[in-house]
This record gives C-alpha cells, sequence and structure tokens, in this order.
C-alpha cells in the first residue's frame, strides 16, 4: 500500500513538473495576455451599453431573475473562462503537421495527461488576469458582485469540473487531427455551440423554454453556464444535484477521449524526418 | 544480447491524391482518392547491446519511419518487433524509461526557459530520486561544458550549445539505447567532433547502444561499427562500415579554389570532376592516396585560396551501391 502511494505521488509528480514549467513558460508571454485582455474590457463595454438599454426599455429590474449588475458579472465571468481557454485544437493539429508530436510521445507520460498540465497552466494565468481586469471594470461601473462564501465555494467546485469536460471535449476535437488533415472546422461548431446553448452569451432562462430544457440536457451548459451561474445566483439546495450531473458529464467527456485517444494513437501517420 | 529485433517490419499509409485545381478538389471530396504507400517493407534486422549502428538511407527511404516504430510512436502495420525485451506500440510508457532520443530537427528544451529548467523537468518525467538527478545532471554538465549557459534562456544559445543541452538531456535518465536521428544537422565541424565524442565516450562507459540516422558520412565513420543501409523501405546492405568505407566511402569530394588557372595536371588517385577559371572540384581516392597530399602538390604549382573536402553524399552511396550490385 505504502509503496503504491509512492509510486503515485511519483507518477504526479511530473504532472506537477509540466504545470510547473507551463506556468513558468508562459511568464514570457504575459504581454500578449494582457494585450488580450484588452479585448475582453472592449466586449463587456459593449455588453454593458447594449444591456444597459435592454433594461432601461423593458423597464424591469430583473430579466429571467437576473438584475443588471447579475448579468454584467455573468457574463464577466463566461466571456473570462472562454478568452482563458487555451488553443488546444490548433496546438495538437500543429504537432501532428510538423511531427512534434514525436518528442511528445517519445516520453514515460500519458499524452493526453501531459496536455492536460499544460491546458491547465495556461488557463490559471488567462482566468486569474482575464477575472481581475474584466472584473475591475464591472466593478467601476456596477460595484462589488454579491457572492457570499456559499456562491464563491460553489463556483470554485464547479469551475474544475467544467474545465475538465472542456478540455475532454476539445481534446476529442483535436485527436481527430490523427486522421483529417484540417480539423478546425469541427472546433468552430463546438465554441459556437458554447456561446449560445452553453450560456456564453446569454443565461439559459432567457431563452424560449423549450430551448432553455435542450440546452440543460447537452452538455454545453456544464462548461460555461453553470460555473458562471453558481457564482452570481444562489441556486438553493439543488446544487448539488447539478453538480453531480456536472461530474456525469466529465466522466462521460473523459472515456470519449480516451477511446478516440486509443483508436488515434494507432492510426497516428507521420511521415518523414 | 539483441536488444532490437525487427522482423519483416512493414509499414504502409494512406496518402490521399487529389487532381489540382478547384474541379481536383471537388472530385477529391466526392469521391477521395485514396492510395497506400508502403514506407518500410519488411525489414528485418537485429542489434546487440553496445553497437554503434548507423541505419542510413536517401530522403523518403523509411529511416525515420523505423525509428519512430522503434520507439513506439508509430504502429507498424505488420511484423514483429521487440526493443529491449518490449513490444514498442503496447509499451510505449515503460520503454520510454529505458531509451533516450535526440531528434536533430525538432527540440526538447524550452525555448524562453534555460537548459536547467528542462534537467529538472526531465527528472520529473523519468522519475528520477533528487540526488541521482543531481549527481548525474553535474557529471553531465561538466562533461558537456555547459556550465557557463545553464541558467541563460535556450532561445539566446547557438545551435552548437543547444545541440549540447539535447545530447545531455537524453542522457539524463541512463537510457541503455540512444536513438539519434540527425543528431548534427546544420552543426559546424568543430560542434559535429564534441558531439561525436561525447556518443563515443558514453558508448563506451556506459556500454549505450547507439542507433543513428545521418546524412552525414562522418557520423558514420567516427561513431559507428556497422552500417544498414534501406531504400524505399528495404534493407540494401547490412555491413561493417569499415567495409562499407572500403567499397563505397572511399572517395572524398575536394572544392578548391586557386590563386592562378591551373593547367592540365595528373595527380594519382584524383579524378578532375568540374575545372571553371580558378575553381576546381576533385574526386579523391583515399584508398590510394590522401586529401593533404594531393593539396600538397597542388600547393607547390598553385596557391590555394579556399579549399572545402566534402564525404559523398547519401544518394551517391546509394548509387554507387546500386551500381556495385548491377541494379
Amino acid at each position: 500500500m505504502q509503496w503504491e502511494i509512492r509510486a503515485f505521488l511519483r507518477k504526479g509528480r511530473k504532472y506537477v513538473g509540466l504545470f510547473r514549467i507551463h506556468l513558468k513558460n508562459h511568464f514570457a508571454y504575459v504581454h500578449d495576455f494582457l494585450i488580450r485582455t484588452l479585448f475582453l474590457i472592449v466586449v463587456l463595454f459593449i455588453f454593458t451599453q447594449l444591456w444597459g438599454v435592454t433594461y432601461e426599455v423593458t423597464g424591469r429590474d430583473r430579466i429571467a431573475g437576473f438584475s443588471l449588475p447579475m448579468m454584467m458579472w455573468y457574463l464577466t465571468v463566461t466571456e473570462s473562462m472562454m478568452m482563458a481557454y487555451p488553443p488546444l485544437v490548433e496546438r495538437v493539429e500543429q504537432e501532428v503537421k510538423s511531427g512534434q508530436v514525436a518528442v511528445t510521445l517519445i516520453r514515460p507520460f500519458s499524452y493526453v495527461g501531459a496536455h492536460f498540465s499544460a491546458y491547465l497552466a495556461e488557463f490559471i494565468l488567462r482566468l486569474s488576469i482575464n477575472l481581475a481586469i474584466g472584473g475591475a471594470l464591472v466593478f467601476l461601473l456596477f460595484g462589488p458582485p454579491e457572492v457570499g462564501p456559499g456562491q464563491a465555494g460553489r463556483f470554485l467546485l464547479f469551475l474544475p469540473v467544467s474545465l475538465v469536460i472542456h478540455f475532454s471535449f476539445t481534446m476529442c476535437i483535436a485527436l481527430l487531427a490523427f486522421w483529417f488533415e484540417e480539423v478546425q472546422g469541427f472546433h468552430l461548431i463546438y465554441t459556437r455551440l458554447l456561446m449560445t446553448l452553453g450560456g456564453m452569451m446569454l443565461p439559459l432562462e432567457i431563452f424560449p423554454e423549450s430551448v432553455e430544457r435542450l440546452a440543460h440536457v447537452l452538455p454545453f451548459q456544464a462548461v460555461i453556464y453553470l460555473p458562471a451561474k453558481m457564482m452570481v445566483t444562489e441556486p438553493g439546495g439543488l446544487w448539488w444535484s447539478l453538480w453531480l450531473k456536472q461530474i456525469g458529464w466529465a466522466l462521460f467527456s473523459l472515456a470519449l477521449m480516451g477511446a478516440i485517444y486509443r483508436r488515434g494513437v494507432r492510426n497516428l501517420d507521420l511521415n518523414g524526418g | 544480447m539483441t536488444v532490437i529485433r525487427a522482423e519483416n517490419l512493414t509499414k504502409t499509409f494512406r496518402v490521399k491524391r487529389k487532381a489540382p485545381g478547384f474541379w481536383g478538389s471537388l472530385q477529391s471530396l466526392a469521391k477521395p482518392d485514396v492510395v497506400e504507400k508502403e514506407a518500410v517493407r519488411g525489414i528485418s534486422f537485429r542489434v546487440e547491446k553496445g553497437e554503434t549502428v548507423a541505419f542510413l538511407g536517401p530522403n523518403g527511404a523509411g529511416k525515420s519511419t523505423t525509428i519512430k516504430m522503434l520507439t513506439g510512436i508509430l504502429h507498424p502495420t505488420s511484423g514483429r518487433l521487440e526493443v529491449l525485451g518490449m513490444v514498442p506500440q503496447r509499451e510505449r510508457v515503460r520503454l520510454a524509461f529505458r531509451i533516450g532520443t535526440v531528434f536533430g530537427q525538432k527540440s526538447q528544451l524550452w525555448y524562453h526557459l534555460p537548459p536547467a529548467d528542462t534537467f529538472a523537468l526531465m527528472a520529473d518525467i523519468y522519475e528520477l530520486p533528487a540526488k541521482p538527478f543531481r549527481v548525474r545532471r553535474d557529471e553531465l554538465v561538466e562533461l558537456f561544458g555547459l556550465g557557463p549557459y545553464l541558467h541563460t534562456p535556450v532561445r539566446k544559445l547557438s545551435l552548437g550549445e543547444r545541440m549540447r543541452c539535447e545530447m545531455a538531456v537524453a542522457l539524463l535518465h541512463r537510457p541503455e539505447i540512444l536513438f539519434l536521428d540527425e543528431p548534427t544537422i546544420g552543426m559546424d565541424v568543430v560542434v559535429k567532433q564534441k558531439i561525436r565524442e561525447m556518443i563515443r565516450l558514453f558508448n563506451r562507459k556506459e556500454g549505450v547502444t547507439v542507433f543513428l540516422t545521418s546524412h552525414d558520412a562522418g557520423d558514420v565513420e567516427e561513431l559507428c561499427d556497422r552500417a544498414i543501409i534501406i531504400n524505399h523501405g528495404e534493407v540494401v546492405m547490412d555491413v561493417p562500415v569499415h567495409q562499407l568505407k572500403r567499397d563505397v566511402l572511399k572517395y572524398k569530394i575536394v572544392h578548391l579554389k586557386l590563386g592562378a588557372e591551373p593547367d592540365d595536371f595528373t595527380l594519382p588517385g584524383t579524378e578532375v570532376l568540374k575545372r571553371k577559371g580558378t575553381g576546381l572540384k576533385l574526386k579523391v581516392d583515399i584508398l590510394r592516396t590522401t586529401v593533404e597530399a594531393v593539396i600538397g602538390r597542388l600547393l607547390e604549382r598553385y596557391p590555394i585560396l579556399d579549399i572545402n573536402v566534402e564525404d559523398p553524399s547519401m544518394e551517391d552511396v546509394i548509387t554507387t551501391l546500386y551500381e556495385a550490385k548491377g541494379g
């Protein structure tokens, strides 16, 4: 038992090492991240204007249960998350095209696990910057979010699970590069689904009831909508059942990714030096 | 002890063909024309522990594909393969602990970080305990002379310095087999020499088996005992390097820029391939004479402004082999 724990820790150390070195490496690109954040500020500013007018025209304090500040904090979280996702599909596709995948596959670690360590490091860094800068803008315009310790805690429970789901689905698409020369098209469809049925641009409650029901049975809401919703609203006593459902989607996406990887790696074609 | 055993190894890729132009794209979309390309066709060979083997062939011969199968990256289409008693495509991770690789055209160093960080990461990846890692790292830093730039970001290192780091990183976990794919590509003579010395040293000191592909005949001559030559995915020749030198690598190409236009001259073992103004291209048969002797004789008659000595290219080696076999 003790030996097994030690072996597990030794194996875990390599992914921690990868996480650390990626984090360190990304500090070389912090200025690039900051420039990207300028775009986030522009997007959030446009949203504040759009929703400001919407609330004014409708003359309502709340739309689908969201006040204007709540809506803006919701969008800050969703936009910050969306803009923090590293370009995994491009990377894997490029790795396969250039043959660099050989350097990764030759190491004694899981190909997918190594990518996850890299992904996590970049996501954490980008999300921190996005939330800090985007949050500062919304704070200046609407004041602090009404977030109690319960909401913050639930956000921290839902966020990592949502990241696992998003990483796994994105990796599934990226791994198609082991078969197809071009996989950006698949990724484009996936990200558009996240933007709409995933609740990135609008909370699902705003959709017509039938669309909302459909969105709730699909996995996209578990990626962006759920963590953002947990952050800005009080979901009541049923939050844990949503969390279990989210974990279910995580397990499904992991299994799908594992199956695609096992088939893909057998199919890998790397011509030339 | 046999460390690599390949029997009737084949690898077939499916390649999509497309006619040029828009119509070709549409046709390809509706009815893709997929052809099978045999990159490796039933090759068999064995490598014993401690051997230094050159795996040679022209571009597209199947060298890199074979190395990728030996290291578990590519799955063979058919045939049997065993490396250190393991089946690479099934036991890739377990095998990775016992082999080292250097791909001359693909770096394993972190571009923005110093080599010291890559060393530390590799210690984690290869699960090396802290103390043995430090001892090994210090040993490699000293042997490869990495001390002065161990903490300099890789992007600021010269190609030669980078390549020494690549070699040291590949040796950190004490691999039993070192796969080197064009390890000296693009390097100057001095750096090439240093890299070759290090490979030789670890082969002798630690009994590391070396499996090398290179287009540089110098790598083969100076490093390897045995050469396996493949072309069009098949083994053309499997011979000791001294035999290859005797039969094929028996000449050097010498480019000269003289101070005056040369007259007609003949030198033993030397053939004039090209003459243009003061430029001269000679083929020197090193079994009959030496490059030094030829240059010495020419210096007696003309001032020499520039000299460049080349080994025969791998394409020439293959052509010579086919000619010798009447192919």
